[in-house]
C-alpha cells in the first residue's frame, strides 16, 4: 500500500469514529413532545383577594425587571436586577423570599453579580441584567440572566446558574450558546415552562441588526436541544409564551420598533412544531415588556401597559376566546392624568408617598420611597412614572402572582386568589355585555 | 480553577493572537527563531492572571471560543511555517476555502435575522446535516482534500464528545474569523490562479 492510500484509509478512519459519535448524540436528542401545562394541585381558598406589597422596601438603587418562582414549601422567590443605574458595572442580581402565610417577604440577597460571573465564565464581563428561574424536571431552581460582554444590550447572552436548595446557594455560573455570530444577543424576560419529558422551554429574543423573538429548548441540566424562531423582522421583542394545553399556545410579544404600536401575537396547535405567522393583536403596547399566564380553563391573563406611549399605566386583561378578545379586568397603575403636567421633584414626592402608602399603608419610611423614585425618575427638574416590566406566575395553589418595577426604585409585588379572578371575569363578562348593549342603542 | 472547556477556549484564543504574532513578525527582517519565541512569549503572556482575569478572557468575552476548524487551521498554518507540510495547489485552496465562504453564507446572514428561517438550528442534530457533513468529509478525502475531511471529522468528534459549552454543530464548524480568513484567502487564491494562467500562456 503507498504512503497516499495509507492516509487516506487513515482519514476514512477518523470520519467514520467522528460521524460515528455525531450520529449517536443525533438520535440521542429527545423528540418532540407536548406543552406541559401548569398543575393545580391544591385549592387556594373561596375568599376573593387582591393583596399588594412591595417586596423590598430598602431605599436607594435602581431595582430592575423583577422575576418569580415557586419554592418546593409554597414559598415564592423573586430575583430582580439591582445597582446604581441600568447597564452600571454594580448590578447585581438580586432575590428575596416571600411567604404567603404570613404574607412578607425576606431579607433581600445577591445571588451573584459581575465580578463572580466573569471568573466562573473565564470571560470579561461588562454588566448584568433580566433574570428569570424555573424549576427543573429534577426539583433543581435554574436561574438564567443576561450578561454582556461586548457593547450594549443587543450584545447580550445569557448565562445560567442551578441550585438543588430553592436558591440559598448557587451553582458557578456557565453560558448558553445560542447563537453563531460571537454569540451575541440572545435575552430572555419571558416566563419558562415545561415540555411533558421535563425539557425546559425558554422564551427568549434578538435584538441586534434584527428584532426578533425566539424559543429554546433545554435539558435538564440546562443544555440547549433546539432553538426555533416565533418571529421575524425588526419588530418582536420578548415573547411569553402562555400554555392553553399540551398542543395549543398562545405567544405574546413586545411590539419592538415603529408603525402601529400594538402587541405581537402568534399561536401553535401542534405544541410548537409550527407557528402562525406573528400578527397584531388587539392589546396596545408603548414598546413595553408584558406577561401572562395561562389559567387551567383556557382564560388567558396578561399585564402590560395597554397604551400607546409611556408607562404610567398597568392593567391586568383577560381573553376568554383564546387570546382574540381581550377586556380589563383591573387598572394596577394610572397616571395618565398626571403626563400634561411638569411635575417638579416636590409634587412628584408627594404623589409618590401617597401611592406607596396606598400600596401598603403600613409603611414604616414612605418617605424613603419618594426620595429614591425621585432619584431614578426625576431629570432637569422633570419628573416621570413608570409602571413596567411584568412577570406573571400560577402557583400549584392556583392564585396568580404579580411582581413589576415600580418607578426603577423598587419591587411591586400584587397576589391574586381564583375567586377574585373568577368574580372580576364574571364582573366584567356583564360590563362588556352591558357596554355592547349601550353602543347598539346609541 | 477554570474547566476543560474553558481551559481550551483560553489556549484558542491565545494560540490565535501567538500565530498573528508570528505572521506580523514573518513581514519584518528577524530571524525565524526570535519570531518563534515571541510569538511563544505572546502565548503565556496571554494565558497569565495578570489583571482579574487571564489577558485572553478580556478577548474570549468579545469573541466566543474558536472553532475547531479555525484551530486546526492556525496548527496547518504552524507546521507549513516550520516546513513540515507542503503548500497545496491553488485550484484545491480555492475548493477548501470556498466551504466556510459557503457556510458563513448560509448561517449569518440567517441566523442574524435575514429571513424567517434559522439555519443555526440544523446544528442542534439534525441527521441529513450530519449526512451532508459525512458526504462532504468523504469528498475530501476522495478529491486529495485531507485539511477539508479532517477539519469536518474533527469538528463532529468534538461536538459529539461535547468538547465545548456550546452544543451546536455549527460553532464547532466555523466562527466569524474563520468565515473572514476563508474571504479573502479564497480571493487571493482565485488571483493567483488567474496570473498563473496568463503567465503560462
Amino acid at each position: 500500500m503507498t504512503a497516499s492510500a495509507k492516509t487516506r484509509w487513515l482519514l476514512l478512519g477518523l470520519t467514520l469514529i467522528a460521524f460515528a459519535a455525531g450520529f449517536a448524540k443525533a438520535f440521542s436528542r429527545p423528540p418532540p413532545v407536548a406543552f406541559q401545562p401548569q398543575r393545580i394541585v391544591a385549592d387556594a381558598g373561596a375568599a376573593p383577594t387582591l393583596r399588594m406589597g412591595f417586596v423590598s422596601t430598602s431605599a436607594g438603587p435602581h431595582r430592575h425587571a423583577p422575576s418569580l418562582v415557586e419554592l418546593r414549601d409554597g414559598r415564592l422567590r423573586a430575583f430582580w436586577f439591582s445597582g446604581s443605574r441600568e447597564g452600571a458595572s454594580d448590578v447585581e442580581i438580586r432575590s428575596a423570599v416571600f411567604d404567603p402565610r404570613s404574607g412578607r417577604w425576606g431579607a433581600e440577597t445577591t445571588v451573584i453579580d459581575r465580578a463572580r460571573t466573569q471568573r466562573a465564565l473565564s470571560r470579561y464581563v461588562k454588566k448584568l441584567g433580566n433574570p428569570v428561574a424555573e424549576r427543573a424536571a429534577d426539583g433543581s431552581l435554574h436561574l438564567y440572566y443576561v450578561t454582556v460582554s461586548l457593547g450594549g444590550w443587543a450584545g447580550s447572552s445569557i448565562t445560567t446558574a442551578s441550585s438543588s436548595d430553592d436558591g440559598e446557594t448557587w451553582s458557578p455560573p456557565r453560558r448558553l450558546v445560542t447563537s453563531p455570530f460571537l454569540n451575541v444577543s440572545t435575552l430572555v424576560k419571558g416566563t419558562p415552562f415545561h415540555y411533558a419529558d421535563g425539557t425546559i422551554g425558554l422564551p427568549v429574543y434578538h435584538e441586534f441588526i434584527g428584532k426578533f423573538a425566539e424559543l429554546l429548548r433545554l435539558d435538564a441540566a440546562g443544555a440547549v436541544l433546539d432553538k426555533q424562531r416565533l418571529s421575524h423582522g425588526r419588530s418582536a421583542l420578548q415573547p411569553v409564551v402562555l400554555v392553553r394545553d399540551g398542543e395549543r399556545a398562545q405567544v405574546l410579544m413586545r411590539h419592538g420598533e415603529g408603525g402601529l404600536n400594538r402587541v405581537l401575537g402568534t399561536a401553535t396547535a401542534d405544541a410548537g412544531r409550527n407557528w402562525a405567522p406573528p400578527a397584531n393583536t388587539t392589546l396596545d403596547n408603548p414598546n413595553a415588556a408584558l406577561t401572562g399566564v395561562a389559567l387551567p380553563g383556557g382564560t388567558l391573563l396578561a399585564v402590560l401597559n395597554n397604551i400607546e406611549s409611556d408607562r404610567d399605566q398597568l392593567t391586568l386583561v383577560a381573553s376568554v376566546d383564546g387570546g382574540s378578545s381581550w377586556r380589563t379586568l383591573y387598572t394596577l397603575e394610572d397616571q395618565r392624568a398626571l403626563r400634561e403636567r411638569t411635575l417638579d421633584p416636590a409634587t412628584y414626592a408627594t404623589g409618590i408617598k401617597a401611592l406607596a402608602l396606598a400600596t401598603d399603608a403600613g409603611l414604616p419610611d414612605a418617605a424613603a420611597f419618594a426620595v429614591s423614585s425621585g432619584e431614578h425618575m426625576c431629570v432637569a427638574q422633570r419628573c416621570n412614572y413608570e409602571f413596567s416590566y411584568p412577570y406573571l406566575i400560577q402557583t400549584a395553589r392556583g392564585d396568580v402572582q404579580l411582581v413589576y418595577t415600580w418607578n426603577r426604585s423598587f419591587i411591586k409585588h400584587v397576589e391574586f386568589s381564583p375567586a377574585w379572578i373568577a368574580q372580576r371575569l364574571k364582573e366584567s363578562a356583564k360590563e362588556s355585555t352591558k357596554e355592547r348593549t349601550n353602543a347598539q342603542l346609541h | 480553577m477554570p474547566s476543560f472547556t474553558d481551559l481550551t477556549g483560553l489556549a484558542g484564543i491565545a494560540l490565535a493572537l501567538a500565530a498573528l504574532c508570528a505572521l506580523v513578525l514573518r513581514r519584518v527582517p528577524v530571524a525565524q527563531r526570535v519570531a518563534a519565541s515571541a510569538a511563544g512569549f505572546v502565548f503565556v503572556l496571554l494565558l497569565l492572571p495578570l489583571a482579574e482575569l487571564p489577558l485572553a478572557a478580556y478577548v474570549r468575552g468579545m469573541t466566543g471560543d474558536l472553532s475547531i476548524s479555525t484551530l486546526l487551521l492556525l496548527a496547518y498554518a504552524a507546521a507549513q511555517q516550520a516546513g513540515g507540510w507542503p503548500p497545496q495547489d491553488v485550484p484545491r485552496r480555492i475548493g477548501a476555502w470556498l466551504l466556510p465562504v459557503l457556510a458563513a453564507a448560509v448561517l449569518y446572514p440567517l441566523a442574524l435575522g435575514a429571513a424567517p428561517y434559522d439555519s443555526y438550528r440544523w446544528g442542534y442534530g439534525e441527521p441529513w446535516f450530519l449526512a451532508l457533513l459525512l458526504a462532504l468529509a468523504v469528498a475530501g478525502t476522495a478529491l486529495r482534500m485531507p485539511l477539508v475531511a479532517v477539519s469536518i471529522s474533527l469538528a463532529v468528534l468534538a461536538w459529539g464528545l461535547g468538547w465545548y459549552e456550546s452544543g451546536n454543530l455549527w460553532d464547532y464548524l466555523i466562527d466569524p474569523l474563520l468565515a473572514i480568513y476563508a474571504v479573502f484567502s479564497c480571493l487571493s487564491a482565485c488571483f493567483a490562479l488567474h496570473r498563473s494562467r496568463q503567465l503560462s500562456r
